[in-house]
């Protein structure tokens, strides 16, 4: 699938969360969607994922509109991970995983064996079998993550947008995380993930868009987040490395005030 | 309004309290008004009579002369509750309070049972006289105060010919004695009935009918569940019912439709509370509704 | 170690067990009836004093027990589903005093007279009203504090005004008739209001009942519901809409009946695994259990006259939603 957003804008208020945003994402990578506090990362992705409309310009499914492609379509073909973990009752981890295969279900039959053996993958995939009896108020933040990433993988979307997956999760579970969205982009997927860590963008995307006032900054391959980039948008400068041939970006110091030229 | 001291009996329509008792018997008031009657000056016919309560209106509208009564209540114009609506509605209406009478510069004011003390003493200190028109719990009692209120109104004569017509309608009324008595139960809305020893139970009586109350041990106005009313297996199903016109859920329950589903089994009377709230002389039209009743379904029975 | 159930057992359970209370129902009254017998008549169509009070009186008693508590349990379900919050309940959000007013509005003025739909169409416009305005105040995922507040809000506007258009009836009876309409009662019902309430009741079921695979979506927030394929906005006002056809129609018929759509929900919850979808069905299987069963108890007890069956559900019901309160303030 592609996804191409054009034009986009969103006010809030006075305020403009996306000032007028154009960006393409296809399936087959992973996406790092980086930036500082209220650039509008999350905002993009609500719109993508058909949550938020756009005061102007749209984006397009496959040369769709959401409109068009209609709402169960894009449900099915579209999968969004929010950002705050929410449960508001305690059912059990599998249950809650199950709820991804919604949009693939006609209403009120039961679950098919796709769906049964897409709960299965997913549980597998997010490392929760042995939590799936558990109800998922009783989790650690870190579980409580996890559970809810399998929940999104259940829905075996063509695209999958992550609002900041690996947040709450352990260094270990970071790890595994990130290696699962991109085995999930080479086999097929297009997978959009707002993320903090610079060394994970880094290391594990295929294409990194910085975003900074609503406005696209840099895309590119990791190499696109160079020193002047990380100065500009984020006003740090960072030590990098290298190590069995993948990078590492660890922010070190405030950067100094702009130079005039 | 029912309840409130213009009324006739005190017959409060709540669905917790029972009603009251009617209270006192009319022989120990016809006592009290010859009394006062006795120890007042030589007497001259009142001229300006204000009535404060709504049976008290009904009797003065029939024993005084045209012109004399100068004030009833507002029930007594309403036709739905009151016997004497046309009659009524030419006066100016009161609302039971003693300030009220006192703007007519009455000679005589008739208060109902349960006038506000404080209301009478306001008027005898004044100077008007009070007469007190009572509840009466039996047929006697009825005459009694016909003839006591005839007296204090300076109308015995019109006192005596009203008893008299009663006791003619009343004599007409026939009731076989080889007949056996019929049953009947008394309906009224929110589900109450009528106790023993009351008006009314003399009133079925005088017209061949067992208040089959007394059998349920219900020693006073209580409300009756309909499954009980259904099946006591009553003859005659007594129905108070006032097509008041405005909707409530007491009424309705007189609406329920086993009680038209019965209609097979039980003779259905409906007999307006007017009729025999207070103790005048529409009584005998009850007892004669309630006789012809009988009388229909002795005939039926025996068909 | 997890109280769930298996989901069509217990359903089957539940709808048994419905119907055993209903039975039991018809044999409870205040006068002895051999309930044999009056089958026996009712069935070879002899009208006995016996038939009559069976199948006139006890019946629709039975009848609409069941109907208007399995109205009110799930109506109860599905508003916590929607709101998110276990406390949500008709009786304590308004919808049922706004029902009453509605009700009582169109009763006492005449216009049921006129038109017999009048009543219960009543019951729902009051009900759709006060959830209209409950959910003006609360908006989406109700904290619990504002959800209460809310609540007594819209019941105390309610309550005020049906008690002013009682007082302002002329029928002498009608301002003593409040206890009716805010505590509610099923005596002397009759089958010509149950066909009344039963149209308007079914069609609140369905949009209730089909709300099901949306309510399990909500679990997660409203908007990983939306990207699961959910219109919100459609959800919400079928859900008010049938939630407003179910009350708004029993409150008609039997007055405002507490804390049943707050007791059944809560007891039945662990038995679905927590999960809203489930809740819904069961829930109305067992709110039309409590209820019938309070009407029982309501009978045997020999208080004269008879107690108010919304009297009952508050005994057991206020000091569930305290223990629920105190225990949600304690984990937030």
């Amino acid at each position: 699938m592609r996804i191409a957003a054009r034009g986009l804008v969103v006010r809030f208020g006075e305020r403009a969360a996306l000032a007028g945003l154009d960006c393409d994402f296809v399936s087959g990578e992973l996406t790092g969607l980086i930036g500082p506090n209220g650039a509008g990362k999350t905002t993009l992705l609500r719109v993508l994922a058909g949550l938020q409309r756009a005061d102007a310009g749209e984006a397009r499914y496959d040369g769709l509109s959401a409109a068009e492609l209609g709402r169960a379509a894009l449900a099915r073909r579209v999968a969004y991970l929010a950002q705050s973990g929410l449960s508001h009752w305690p059912l059990r981890v599998d249950h809650v995983v199950a709820l991804g295969r919604l949009p693939h279900r006609r209403p009120f039959s039961p679950p098919s064996a796709a769906d049964r053996a897409a709960v299965e993958a997913a549980l597998a995939a997010a490392e929760v079998v042995e939590l799936r009896d558990r109800p998922i108020g009783t989790l650690s933040g870190g579980e409580r993550a996890r559970a809810l990433l399998a929940r999104a993988l259940a829905v075996e979307a063509d695209m999958l947008l992550a609002d900041e997956p690996v947040a709450a999760l352990d260094p270990l579970h970071q790890l595994r995380a990130m290696a699962l969205l991109r085995a999930a982009a080479r086999k097929g997927a297009g997978v959009v993930a707002v993320l903090h860590d610079l060394t994970l963008a880094t290391r594990f995307c295929d294409r990194l868009i910085v975003l900074a006032e609503g406005r696209v900054v840099a895309d590119g391959p990791p190499s696109a987040l160079t020193d002047a980039v990380l100065a500009e948008v984020y006003g740090v400068t960072a030590l990098r490395g290298e190590r069995d041939g993948e990078p590492f970006v660890v922010p070190w110091r405030a950067a100094p005030p702009a130079a005039c030229n | 309004m029912r309840g409130s001291p213009i009324a006739g009996d005190g017959v409060a329509p709540t669905t917790h309290a029972p009603s009251p008792r009617k209270v006192g018997g009319g022989r120990a008031f016809a006592a009290c008004v010859c009394f006062a009657f006795l120890a007042a000056p030589a007497f001259a016919k009142p001229q300006r009579v204000v009535s404060l309560n709504l049976c008290a209106d009904e009797l003065a509208l029939r024993l005084a002369d045209p012109g004399v009564v100068k004030s009833v209540t507002w029930l007594s114009q309403d036709p739905l509750s009151a016997n004497l609506a046309a009659k009524a509605a030419a006066l100016p209406p009161n609302d039971g309070h003693a300030e009220e009478a006192l703007t007519y510069d009455p000679d005589l004011v008739l208060v109902g049972p349960f006038a506000d003390p404080a209301s009478t003493a306001l008027l005898r200190q004044v100077g008007a006289p009070v007469v007190e028109v009572g509840a009466p719990q039996t047929l006697d009692g009825v005459r009694g105060q016909i003839r006591d209120l005839a007296a204090a109104l300076g109308e015995p004569q019109r006192g005596e010919a009203l008893v008299a017509d009663m006791d003619a309608r009343l004599a007409r009324v026939v009731v076989d004695p080889s007949r056996p008595r019929l049953t009947a139960v008394v309906l009224r809305p929110n589900g109450f009935t009528v106790g023993p020893g009351s008006l009314v139970d003399e009133i079925l009586a005088r017209a061949g009918l067992d208040n089959l109350a007394a059998r349920l041990d219900i020693a006073a106005d209580e409300q009756v569940p309909l499954e009980v009313v259904a099946l006591l297996g009553a003859d005659v199903l007594i129905l108070d019912r006032d097509d008041n016109g405005a909707p409530s859920l007491a009424d309705a329950a007189l609406d329920h439709p086993a009680i038209a589903a019965l209609a097979g089994r039980m003779t259905i009377v409906s007999l307006p509370a007017r009729l025999w709230t207070c103790g005048g002389p529409e009584i005998v039209e009850a007892v004669e509704r309630l006789a012809a009743a009988a009388a229909a379904r002795a005939g039926a029975a025996t068909q | 170690m997890s109280a769930e159930i298996r989901y069509r057992p217990l359903v089957a359970a539940l709808a048994a067990l419905t119907l055993a209370a209903a039975l039991v129902s018809l044999t409870v009254g205040y006068a002895r009836l051999d309930v044999a017998a009056a089958l026996a008549d009712a069935f070879a169509g002899r009208s006995t004093a016996a038939a009559v009070v069976l199948e006139q009186i006890r019946l629709p008693r039975a009848a609409l027990g069941a109907m208007v508590g399995f109205s009110l349990g799930l109506a109860g379900a599905a508003l916590q589903g929607l709101l998110r919050n276990p406390l949500a309940d008709p009786g304590v959000i308004g919808v049922s005093g706004g029902a009453a007013l509605g009700a009582v509005v169109v009763f006492y003025s005449g216009l049921a007279g006129a038109f017999a739909l009048a009543m219960p169409l009543g019951g729902v416009a009051g009900a759709v009203v006060a959830a209209l305005l409950l959910y003006a105040l609360v908006g989406r995922g109700a904290g619990t504090m504002t959800l209460i507040l809310a609540g007594v809000t819209v019941n105390s506007f309610a309550g005020a005004l049906t008690a002013l258009a009682l007082n302002l009836s002329p029928n002498p009876y009608a301002a003593y008739e409040i206890m009716f309409w805010l505590m509610g009662s099923l005596a002397d019902r009759s089958l010509p209001q149950l066909w009344l309430a039963l149209p308007l009741t079914v069609a609140g079921w369905a949009l209730l009942l089909t709300s099901a695979p949306a309510l399990d979506a909500l679990t997660l927030g409203e908007d990983t519901a939306a990207s699961l394929g959910f219109d919100l906005g459609r959800l919400r006002a079928q859900l008010v809409a049938g939630a407003a056809l179910a009350v708004g129609a029993a409150v008609a018929v039997t007055g405002a009946i507490g804390f049943v759509g707050l007791v059944a929900p809560h007891l039945l919850r662990p038995l679905v695994g927590n999960r809203p979808g489930r809740l819904l069905l069961v829930s109305g299987f067992g709110g039309a259990i409590v209820l019938l069963v309070a009407d029982i108890v309501v009978r045997l007890i020999p208080v004269h006259p008879e107690l108010k069956l919304g009297v009952a559900t508050a005994l057991i019901g206020a000091p569930l939603l305290y223990g629920l309160i105190d225990r949600m303030r304690r984990e937030a």
